[in-house]
């Protein structure tokens, strides 16, 4: 007798529908499984056997074959045993033929035929929404998977369950308040450095790369840990997208469905397919992790170069392709890049206070290493000095803008750009703003990158302002929020 | 005795046992060029296929243990020209396996492994 049962695989952050498709028939006993499985899918055979018996139901004593339909697209994952089983179950009347009409089964299967969440659970979810299915799954994932609007979610928590019948629809949990990001480290925490912080916030308003530049110890990191404190709690898209890319890559997507912003600092160590991503088969890199929010790279000359060369072309589209022989993956990958580095191998390249003891050519060739385009790349190049120990050790109260006053000041900046003014960056500079900017970029030169860069800088100053126009002391502020350039 | 015997007497007390649990005997040790099935039997409408392993110590592991993953493909083939020798493929087709583990001379362990294996 034949069956068949719908699931999916992955690919990129879609779930492709897959059938899978049970033959049951006498002659030599075999269970074969084939439509181009990877190893975790042939391994599905021994799970699902034990785990039919564990929860009371028979293995066939017969041949069954299982075919993995469209045959040429690779399937990966361990997401296959349950629709496996199910397959199984209705080839051989143990379950009736067409008891999973208009329902994708996903799940792992445990020895124990309990039934176990899998990776991209929410692509799933997804998927099976805009099939019109509904979904068969871990009833683990149910907090997960309700982020998904329009889903209809069976949860099955054991295969023995199914002897009752189909499980009922779970109830869609109400959507919690979106919380914001808890920083590790606040603004108030953080003495001096009254420029940087007013940095971040631009930063954080506008959404700009930030390079971070100074002597060891001088409280880049602590700053670049303070930014993700300032960014407002995801928006519902935004809370599906950056969720959904965790749960590809394995990771819980709680906290981002919770509308808490990413923040990745990988370490730089990291490889090209760690950072933007890559392998067999493909999975997320850390940029596309921090998908709607930060990523942060301490030490950046240290990364290795070719990685820091694949950052180029996401940072700038907001979006990975990762093409390989059997077809072309993307990744989103909208980020807030902040990077923290010394000037030099030893640290204190233009210190007011200490000398560099570095060799000449050092220092150019450490700063060489993450190269002129991705320099070009970032909105904002500050330098971070060493504060003064009066300022560190006072305990008067710090001065400047606490983490909540500045998350709701940006929060105040984005809303005026996104409905209060205009759209559009060029019609709303002011004629001596223009001005300004034409001389300022012809005499440093600027590439027409930079010269938008800026301007986005500009307006986003204009943003918090609430100033329907971008004015010359805009453009004055953005202009020197490029003051440092590697010699 | 020699093994060669200790594995005849095997096999005729593994036909005995299995023809007690209702099975008809239709063959024993049928040769072919590859190798020889030591008993297929009925067992209602399944026709199985069975191995005897026969040991008088337990020195080199349990006797089921000598059934490794090559031989099971060797008695599938030999399965697969069996019936294509009996003509008939349509047919539900199981694999067992006999150990026993002579204690002395008149007593012995005998286990019954039904559907030990499966092809692959």
């Amino acid at each position: 007798m034949q069956a068949a049962v719908t699931t999916a695989t992955l690919h990129g952050v879609d779930a492709v529908r897959v059938e899978v498709q049970a033959d049951v028939s006498p002659g030599l006993p075999v269970f074969g499984i084939v439509g181009l499985p990877d190893v975790a899918v042939q391994e599905a055979r021994d799970r699902v056997r034990a785990a039919l018996r564990t929860s009371g139901y028979e293995f066939p004593n017969s041949r069954v074959i299982v075919n993995l339909a469209p045959a040429p697209l690779r399937k990966h994952g361990t997401g296959f045993d349950l629709p496996i089983a199910l397959a199984v179950l209705c080839a051989t009347g143990q379950l009736p033929a067409r008891a999973f009409d208009n329902v994708a089964a996903v799940g792992e299967l445990g020895l124990d035929a309990t039934v176990r969440e899998v990776p991209g659970m929410l692509a799933h979810a997804i998927g099976a929404v805009t099939r019109g299915d509904a979904l068969l799954g871990p009833a683990d994932a149910h907090d997960v998977v309700s982020a998904v609007p329009g889903l209809s979610f069976r949860g099955l928590q054991h295969l023995a369950a199914l002897r009752q019948g189909l499980p009922a629809v779970s109830a869609t949990t109400e959507a919690e308040v979106p919380q914001a990001c808890d920083p590790q480290v606040r603004l108030e925490d953080i003495a001096g450095h009254d420029i940087a912080k007013r940095c971040l916030i631009v930063a954080a308003a506008g959404g700009h790369h930030v390079l971070l530049t100074g002597p060891p110890g001088s409280g880049k990191t602590l700053l670049a840990r303070a930014l993700a404190g300032l960014l407002p709690p995801l928006n519902e898209r935004e809370r599906l997208e950056s969720a959904l890319i965790h749960s590809v890559a394995g990771l819980d997507p709680r906290p981002c469905i919770e509308g808490r912003r990413p923040f990745r600092a990988p370490h730089h160590s990291s490889t090209v397919a760690g950072l933007v991503g890559g392998g067999t088969p493909p999975r997320p890199g850390e940029i596309s992790l921090a998908h709607n929010g930060v990523l942060f790279l301490d030490e950046l000359p240290e990364f290795p170069p070719a990685a820091l060369q694949a950052l180029r072309q996401p940072v700038e589209e907001g979006v990975v392709t990762l093409v390989r022989a059997h077809g072309a993956v993307r990744y989103p990958g909208r980020v807030t890049l902040v990077s923290a580095m010394n000037p030099c191998p030893c640290g204190y390249a233009g210190d007011p206070q200490r000398v560099c003891t570095c060799a000449s050519g050092a220092v150019t060739r450490y700063q060489s290493r993450i190269g002129g385009p991705l320099f070009d790349r970032m909105d904002m190049t500050i330098r971070v000095d060493r504060i003064d120990p009066e300022l560190l050790l006072s305990d008067s109260p710090r001065q400047g803008p606490t983490t909540d006053e500045a998350r709701s000041i940006v929060s105040g900046a984005l809303s005026f750009a996104a409905a209060g003014r205009p759209q559009g960056l060029r019609g709303t500079l002011t004629r001596t703003a223009r001005v300004q900017l034409e001389g300022a970029a012809r005499t440093a030169r600027m590439s027409g990158r930079a010269v938008t860069r800026l301007l986005r800088v500009a307006r986003t100053l204009a943003d918090l302002e609430r100033s329907t126009s971008i004015q010359d002391v805009h453009v004055a502020e953005a202009l020197a929020y490029r003051s440092w350039e590697p010699s | 005795m020699t093994a060669t015997d200790i594995g005849h007497r095997g096999e005729e007390a593994a036909a005995a046992y299995l023809e007690r649990q209702g099975m008809t005997i239709v063959d024993r040790n049928w040769r072919h060029d590859r190798g020889e099935i030591d008993i297929v039997a009925l067992d209602g409408n399944e026709l199985v296929i069975c191995e005897v392993k026969t040991r008088a110590s337990t020195s080199a592991g349990q006797p089921e243990e000598a059934v490794s993953p090559a031989k099971q493909r060797r008695l599938v083939r030999l399965a697969e020209a069996y019936l294509a020798a009996a003509g008939s493929q349509d047919v539900r087709l199981r694999f067992d396996v006999v150990s026993i583990l002579v204690l002395n001379d008149d007593r012995a362990l005998l286990r019954h492994h039904r559907g030990a294996f499966i092809g692959s």
